[in-house]
């Protein structure tokens, strides 16, 4: 091969592999950033509003199916640590890989129909979706094993299955992959979430389609 | 009467123009895979420090000196803080001999030539993804990065003659990469 064609050759992979993200994602991410922060309110109107999200859960956990799927299924022991929400997620992706990830079947593991906007604004009262041009899907939610509590999205990447974990930055216990298993664990915060992916392969750019609107 | 300052839209303007050098720059400094990261602690440290841009300066070459700063603070903190990858495979894989925290593994590239550039100086890899995946000329990365014309030409040069003997050398090849004196 000449050093034209290498060179070319050399182009097209630099190309492909640096593009930048689209106008929309950078603008997206901008307007992120020059957000102004929030102000904390004060302590009783918090309280009220714990406790009116508290009744409201409730109420959504008794009467909307698809809804008690997401939070109660999954709910675990309440502040696990690291190591043990690891342990549990890593259970959850194996169960969900051994049913077929997509189409889990019998006994219910992926939830169709999935509104992942609206479910991020109702469970933790933040935005969060997926860029318009992203390469990774969100197939669903993952309705099987406990994962702790959070939000367990599955999703595919470049055609390989991808859990993601969704909790609020606050609550974030920084989770460790038990020794031994050959995953990969990738950590990102988007706005006032935290997300985790789990997968067989570096998640990194799979959590980088994440964005708070 | 108050000098004006930068707006929210002006700065999102300024990344949609300008985003193919700020994403390459941004690669560059941590690959591919943080660089959107990057990008947005970026926008962040600008909006903070707006009021320190005289609008109707040049704003492309003030985002790219925070850049470049944030970047360096990122690299030497080796992970941003918020973005950790704490898999376990990859742990107990042979180490690239090269590899300085630039993640190119990550970046979907042949493992020869993700050696290649692991082994450039940051500088060399701006010069290189500027020229070629932002289609600067010469003269305006040498602008930008606020060196000589031909120290930026001599980069491009030195960095084509490392990848291509990267994949050349083809798989398992090992990668000599230039002495960094030379490349920085």
């Amino acid at each position: 091969m000449s050093h034209d064609d290498l060179d070319r050759h050399l182009d097209e992979q630099l190309r492909a592999a640096f593009a930048p993200p689209s106008p929309d994602r950078l603008a997206a991410l901008v307007r992120e950033a020059a957000e102004p922060p929030r102000r904390s309110l004060p302590v009783p109107i918090l309280l009220l509003g714990a406790a009116a999200a508290l009744l409201l859960a409730f109420a959504i956990g008794r009467w909307s199916a698809p809804s008690a799927a997401v939070s109660s299924s999954s709910a675990g022991p309440a502040a696990a640590s690291g190591e043990e929400l690891g342990a549990m997620w890593v259970a959850a992706y194996e169960d969900a890989v051994e049913r077929g990830f997509v189409n889990c079947g019998g006994g219910g593991c992926a939830m169709e129909g999935f509104d992942l906007a609206g479910a991020c604004r109702q469970r933790f009262s933040a935005p969060l979706q997926v860029a318009a041009d992203a390469e990774v899907e969100v197939v669903g939610a993952y309705d099987g094993l406990p994962t702790g509590g959070y939000m367990t999205l599955l999703t595919e990447s470049k055609n390989r299955p991808v859990c993601v974990f969704v909790l609020p930055r606050s609550e974030d216990p920084k989770v460790e992959l038990p020794p031994g298993k050959p995953f990969h664990l990738a950590r990102r915060a988007v706005g006032d979430l935290v997300l985790y992916a789990l997968s067989e392969v570096p998640g990194e750019q799979a959590l980088g389609e994440f964005i708070a609107p | 009467m108050a000098a004006p300052t930068l707006t929210g839209d002006d700065l999102v303007r300024a990344f949609v123009t300008h985003g193919r050098a700020l994403s390459a720059v941004a690669a560059a400094w941590v690959g591919r895979a943080d660089a959107t990261d990057l990008l947005q602690e970026t926008a962040r440290v600008a909006w903070q420090h707006r009021s320190k841009f005289a609008v109707g300066g040049d704003l492309r070459a003030w985002l790219m000196r925070i850049l470049r700063n944030v970047g360096g603070n990122w690299r030497r903190r080796r992970r941003p803080v918020g973005l950790d990858e704490v898999g376990a495979e990859d742990r107990a894989a042979p180490p690239c001999p090269f590899e300085t925290g630039f993640d190119a593994e990550s970046l979907g590239l042949s493992d020869e030539l993700a050696r290649g550039l692991a082994g450039l100086s940051e500088t060399a890899r701006e010069c290189l993804l500027l020229r070629v995946v932002a289609d600067y000329t010469f003269p305006e990365i040498a602008d930008l990065l606020g060196i000589p014309q031909n120290t930026a030409q001599s980069h491009v040069r030195r960095a084509r003659e490392v990848l291509r003997r990267a994949l050349e050398s083809g798989p398992g090849g090992r990668v000599i990469p230039m002495p960094r004196s030379e490349t920085s």
